[in-house]
Order: structure tokens, then C-alpha cells, then sequence
């Protein structure tokens, strides 16, 4: 226990250096301000809590952190109550859009990387990817709102994160 | 039946699958590397997706989390893995380094590839930890048209941690120079040479009181001045 509250020290450190890209993940697909924050105290306690299990040789910490953020905010944001309009919501914000901020880990060079990435997919497979990742929404959902079969989805999403992989070097 | 769930990992890791695909495809996951491998690949790649979106949040939020923080337990760091960490790799959970855990979680994220992939020493490992946790810890940026650098410095340590990233990698009678640039000229710091654009340093010295930062390519050896171009320029705060 001496070490964990040595710790402490340690994870403020740690959320100053990731609570913009969490936030931002969590803010996105619940859009609600209230929600998110809510969410965002989750996602860190988690974090914390989890830490002396986190194994940097099966993953990256950011590919860590962001899982969390991003399964939380999905289970949030799918029980949701008053769920209506929600699948047309993501639908309308299909698209990548860049906040503001201070000390971030991921650079704006890594950005830049990014977008050029996601320039390498198809239209369908970028809007399917979006919709899922950023959007929040179901194979199901995606396959409704593009009006495409759902094996569709389903090949597009892993085809255009295979391509997202490769020209970010993230192979191995 | 096998052959079918395969197809799910893209699913899997943007969670677009519903509750109940989900957990078969996460029975799956624990004992199949194909797939596992293909998760964790695919995690790094939606995590930098993920940087696009970056927003601060409200500033009292922080001070909330850190009360919480204080008054919950840590999982053990044992060798039997919990729900997440086995959703997270299908692996077997395994705890290596004896650090402070947000300590290393810290290390990764700053660090990234360049350190899980080469399995750096431990005393390393630690050293690069205590700069990047400690309280006084100031980070400079380097940029250049290609590649950039980050350094951390703590004065209290008299430590930085360097880390390039994007550069060239340069034939072996080649390498890479860091000069701290202050009132008397530019001051050769440090050698080194990248490997996938990539390097990781530990300097047992800080460029406190210098005003600038500079990165050239130079003869192995080094040369007693920086030679023209200046790769990677950053201003010392």
C-alpha cells in the first residue's frame, strides 16, 4: 500500500498527459457534458486501478487507456434512456474535427500522420470506421444508417483499420 | 464457426459488436494469437485515432479524480488476469517491471514504441520514470520538416529524458548531435543514432538555463560546431 499512495504523485502526472485525448474521445461520442464527465471519472479510476497490471509489452499505453475510455463511453452512451436520435446524431457528425489544447502527448506531427491515413480509405470504409469509433454505434446501426448489407460493415471496418495500420506502421 | 468469429476483431475493437457478440467473440479471444495479435494492433491504431479528438477537460474535474484516487485500492499486480486485462490481450496478464505502476504506464505513454519494443533495462527504465514523474518535470518540443524530439527535464534530478522520433536513420559513419545553445554558442549534449527514426536517451544533465535546442547531423564522433542544417530546432522555456 506504500507504493500505491507513492503512486499518486505519479497518475496526476499521468492524467495531465492523457486527460485531453480521453476526454475528447468520451466527449465526442457522448456529446453531453454532464455524461462525459461522469465517464471521465470512470475511465481514470479505472485507470488507477488497473495500473499495476498494465504490461507494456502486449500494447501501447495510449492503446490501453483509450480501450477503456472508448468501451466505457459506448456502454454509457447505449444505455442511455433517452436514446432517440442518437444513431442520426452520430450520422451527422461523421466527420474528424480537431479540439484545442495544452501539453498533449499526441503531437501535432502524429495528427498530421493520422489524417493523412485516414485519406488512404474509401469513402465507405472511413464513414463506417467514423461512425463506429467516433459515433459509438452498432454493425447493426452503421450497416441501417449507410443503407449497406451488414457483412458489408463488418469487412469495411476490419479492411479500413488493416489500412490504417499499415500506413501508420503500426505492424509488427 | 471459428473461421466466422475471425471476421469479428475489426468489429471487436471500434466496439460496434452488441452485448452478446461481444462475449462470444471475447471466449474467443483467449485462445486464439491470431486474433489477439490483430486486436492489440488494431488498439494502437485507434488510439492515435483517437488523438484527433483531444479536448481539455474542466479544470475541476482533475481535483475530483485525484480525491477519488486517494480512496480506492489498486487491483495486485498477480499473475491471473482480471476480466479486463484478459478482454485486452486474450493473453495471460503478465507483471514485469518493478515500478511504480502509474510510474510505468507514464513511461510507455511518453515513450511509446520505442521502449516497449526494445525491452529497455530496468535501472533504465527507472531513471527515465523518475524524470518524467518528477514534480518539477518540463518538457521541450523540438520540431523540424522531418522527424521531432521531445526532451524532459528535471532540475531537481539534473536529468533529461530525450526521445526522437521520425528522424532519418544514417549510415553507420554517421550520427545524430544535440546541442544546447546558450549565451556562449551552442554546446555539443549528446550523441545518438535512431533505429526506425526512433531513440530514446537519458542525459545526466538538463539544458536549464540554456535558451535553446538544436539537432544536426555530424560525423561519428561529433564536430566541435554544429554543421548547417539545423534538423530539429525547439526553445528552452
Amino acid at each position: 500500500m506504500a507504493a500505491a499512495r507513492g503512486d499518486t504523485a505519479a497518475f496526476e502526472r499521468l492524467y495531465d498527459l492523457c486527460s485531453s485525448g480521453v476526454y475528447g474521445l468520451i466527449r465526442r461520442i457522448l456529446r453531453d457534458r454532464f455524461q462525459s464527465d461522469e465517464v471521465m471519472q470512470e475511465v481514470m479510476l479505472e485507470v488507477w486501478r488497473l495500473a499495476p497490471r498494465f504490461d507494456p509489452r502486449l500494447g501501447t499505453a495510449t492503446a490501453w487507456i483509450m480501450t477503456i475510455a472508448h468501451r466505457r463511453a459506448v456502454d454509457r452512451v447505449r444505455s442511455e434512456v433517452a436514446e432517440q436520435g442518437r444513431v442520426e446524431r452520430a450520422g451527422a457528425r461523421a466527420e474528424v474535427v480537431t479540439g484545442s489544447v495544452h501539453e498533449d502527448v499526441v503531437d501535432e506531427l502524429d495528427r498530421q500522420r493520422v489524417r493523412g491515413a485516414l485519406e488512404h480509405l474509401t469513402e465507405l470504409q472511413r464513414a463506417s470506421v467514423e461512425l463506429a469509433y467516433f459515433g459509438g454505434l452498432t454493425h447493426t446501426e452503421i450497416a441501417a444508417l449507410l443503407d449497406v448489407p451488414l457483412g458489408t460493415v463488418k469487412t469495411r471496418i476490419r479492411d479500413g483499420l488493416i489500412r490504417l495500420r499499415d500506413a501508420l506502421g503500426e505492424g509488427s | 464457426m471459428t473461421e466466422e468469429l475471425h471476421t469479428l476483431v475489426g468489429l471487436y475493437v471500434v466496439d460496434a459488436l452488441d452485448d452478446e457478440e461481444r462475449s462470444r467473440f471475447e471466449a474467443h479471444l483467449t485462445d486464439c494469437a491470431a486474433c489477439s495479435e490483430e486486436v492489440a494492433e488494431f488498439r494502437a491504431t485507434t488510439g492515435r485515432l483517437s488523438g484527433l479528438m483531444a479536448e481539455n477537460p474542466p479544470p475541476a474535474l482533475r481535483a475530483t479524480i485525484m480525491e477519488r484516487v486517494a480512496g480506492t485500492r489498486q487491483v495486485s499486480p498477480v499473475d491471473e488476469p482480471d476480466e479486463l486485462a484478459a478482454r485486452r490481450t486474450g493473453r495471460r496478464a503478465r507483471y514485469v517491471a518493478p515500478l511504480l505502476a502509474a510510474a510505468a504506464v507514464i513511461v510507455a505513454l511518453v515513450l511509446g514504441f520505442g521502449w516497449v519494443r526494445s525491452h529497455q533495462a530496468l535501472d533504465r527504465q527507472e531513471a527515465i520514470a523518475s524524470v518524467l514523474t518528477a514534480p518539477d518535470a518540463t518538457t521541450v518540443g523540438l520540431d523540424g520538416e522531418t522527424g521531432a524530439m521531445r526532451l524532459v527535464y528535471s532540475p531537481s534530478l539534473d536529468r533529461s529524458v530525450v526521445v526522437a522520433d521520425g528522424l532519418a536513420d544514417l549510415p553507420s559513419d554517421r550520427t545524430y548531435a544535440l546541442w544546447f545553445i546558450g549565451a556562449d554558442g551552442p554546446e555539443e549534449a549528446s550523441l545518438f543514432r535512431t533505429e526506425g527514426g526512433r531513440a530514446t536517451q537519458v542525459l545526466e544533465r538538463t539544458p536549464a538555463g540554456y535558451d535553446a535546442l538544436g539537432v544536426t547531423e555530424e560525423p561519428s564522433g561529433g564536430s566541435p560546431a554544429p554543421t548547417e542544417p539545423i534538423l530539429l530546432v525547439g526553445s528552452v522555456a
